[in-house]
């Protein structure tokens, strides 16, 4: 038997995401995508389940800097697209189990998808509670500044393409109670013991 | 007890043809935690929907991915066809199930090479990888392409294959399937494989739908979900589809999963080729999608569901395009099999979900 592509969309405010989702998830639906589309002053967000052959889309707008709710706790996999959407769109998302804070993706330009967000970012961070190195602003130098500045903490005989990254995931890692900049030294360290005999080849 | 170490694990690393990183959280050789990170080769093929126009934004999506290139020029296509109500004809549909089939095979047995050579067992790589050849061969023979086909587009597909021509593609495959069939042996019964692949990063059923685990790293931990028992396009006039399932949820049930899924996509293309009926397989589009037109499409590529949105604005731009791809999806499954694993099962677990980071980045 032939089946047709379910075309089901849902237009939800903001304030109503959490519940729906707690509805999907207590009825045993599958969480499928997060999709941006920037629109006029706001992004339009989708949020995607399903459950076999159905599948319903939860339609909703956001306005630019806005923050809204990870669903992440609910569903693991949602993590990927949450900071996903933060790095090409703006819409920063609160909870996120694994948040890489805009380090997710290697942009050369922040929120590539969404440019008129950027002021609106850049609004946000400065009233974040915690300092963040990302450069906000386009005319500077963006992400690649953050590494660079990243690796002035490392210890500097480490590799610096690949201890920046641990950096940013380390200092957002809740369950440490080390300082951030101890982590990525410790690994720098450990990196180098592993690759001595190599280096000694040489 | 020692102490906790972090790893880094890629974005180079033998295991890996594309950048994925993983921070390894790890005590002795146990890894307690696996954090991932993706982004080294973010393309932005998606925003290129604002320079091609739908017609020739097929021809980028052909090229998000390397060896499901054929799928996602079928799921653009399939997708732009539910936002402007376009019905294909028949012997298309067929036609693209049955490239569709064969990109898998090919898929799966590039897989099952690179499985082969992650565990030191070179010379069934090499088998693996010779049988392939092939499947590549028809590809050339039909469509001028080994690796990007260009064989479909919106509303139908570019070029027919003659019935003459389908049954040789037949016979052929059966001749391989016979060659197959003995490689399978090796995979499924034999010692030294099974030593590697047993029991490592496994991951129950109850855990993979958590984490909603597509495609054969789900139905090898008993997830029974596949696209393509729902019936679209020329599947729905398939006889019968048996969802090809395992309940281990370990990296063998991934490769039985996978090896079996060859032999029936081949089944798949005898049977369409023995129904497939005559008559146009293309047409002319006219117009361009509605303003404020929203279509979603889902499609079982060799790695799992794959979503594909688009949205229409009034002009022959789409207004934004958008592609989940099936690593996306499993990549949460990936860390939960990592943790608790050894050391030297990383590379191993890493590859048993056949991540695809280029398709996952776009």
């Amino acid at each position: 038997m032939i089946n047709e592509k379910p075309q089901v969309f849902i237009d939800i405010s903001a304030d109503e995401l959490m519940t729906k989702v707690e509805d999907y998830d207590a009825r045993g639906w599958r969480f499928v995508n997060i999709c941006g589309s920037a629109i006029q002053g706001g992004v339009e967000l989708i949020y995607s389940f399903s459950n076999g052959l159905p599948m319903e889309n939860l339609r909703f707008t956001v306005e630019n800097g806005s923050t809204i709710p990870s669903v992440s706790g609910r569903f693991p996999n949602a993590f990927f697209f949450e900071n996903e959407t933060y790095d090409l769109f703006g819409v920063r998302f609160s909870g996120i189990s694994i948040d890489f804070d805009g380090k997710f993706y290697k942009v050369s330009i922040p929120t590539p998808m969404n440019p008129d967000s950027v002021q609106a970012r850049k609004a946000a961070y400065d009233s974040a509670p915690v300092a963040l190195d990302v450069a906000i602003d386009a005319t500077e130098v963006p992400i690649v500044a953050s590494v660079a500045t990243s690796s002035d903490v490392v210890d500097n005989s480490a590799p610096s393409a690949v201890i920046p990254a641990q950096a940013k995931i380390h200092t957002h890692d809740n369950d440490s109670s080390a300082p951030s900049s101890v982590i990525p030294a410790q690994a720098g360290i450990h990196t180098h013991d592993n690759d001595s005999s190599a280096k000694g080849d040489n | 007890m020692g102490n906790k170490t972090v790893i880094p694990f890629g974005p180079q690393h033998p295991v890996l043809p594309e950048p994925l990183h993983l921070d390894l959280v790890i005590e002795d050789e146990k890894v307690l935690e696996a954090i991932p990170q993706i982004g080294f080769v973010h393309r932005g093929l998606e925003k290129l929907v604002s320079k091609k126009d739908y017609m020739q934004f097929v021809l980028v999506a052909e090229r998000i991915c390397g060896i499901c290139a054929f799928g996602h020029s079928l799921g653009y296509s399939e997708t732009i066809e539910a936002l402007m109500k376009i019905e294909v004809p028949k012997r298309a549909e067929y036609l693209r199930v049955i490239w569709h089939e064969l990109s898998r095979i090919h898929s799966h047995m590039l897989w099952l090479g690179l499985l082969a050579d992650a565990f030191g067992y070179e010379n069934l790589f090499m088998q693996c990888w010779r049988l392939r050849e092939v499947v590549l061969d028809i590809f050339e023979e039909t469509t001028g392409g080994r690796v990007i086909l260009t064989a479909c587009n919106v509303g139908g597909v570019e070029q027919d294959i003659e019935n003459s021509e389908l049954k040789g593609i037949v016979e052929r495959l059966d001749k391989m399937i016979v060659e197959y069939k003995q490689l399978l042996k090796v995979f499924l019964k034999d010692r030294s494989v099974k030593s590697r692949l047993v029991g490592v990063g496994y991951i129950s059923k109850e855990d993979a739908f958590k984490a909603a685990c597509v495609g054969p790293f789900g139905r090898a931990s008993g997830l029974e979900e596949d696209i393509r028992m729902f019936g679209f396009g020329a599947y729905g006039d398939l006889a019968d589809f048996k969802l090809i399932t395992s309940n281990d949820g370990d990296g063998y049930a991934r490769s039985e999963v996978r090896a079996l899924e060859i032999i029936q996509s081949v089944d798949i293309i005898k049977e369409l080729v023995d129904k497939i009926p005559d008559g146009p397989y293309n047409q002319k589009i006219k117009g361009t999608p509605e303003a404020g037109s929203y279509a979603v499409s889902r499609l079982e590529q060799p790695r799992g569901e794959c979503y594909y949105f688009a949205k229409g604005n009034g002009t022959k731009f789409l207004e934004r395009f958008r592609i989940r791809t099936p690593t996306s999806q499993n990549v949460a499954g990936m860390v939960q099999t990592l943790q608790g694993c050894d050391l030297a099962d990383v590379p191993l677990n890493v590859l048993t979900i056949d991540p695809c980071i280029s398709c996952t980045e776009r």
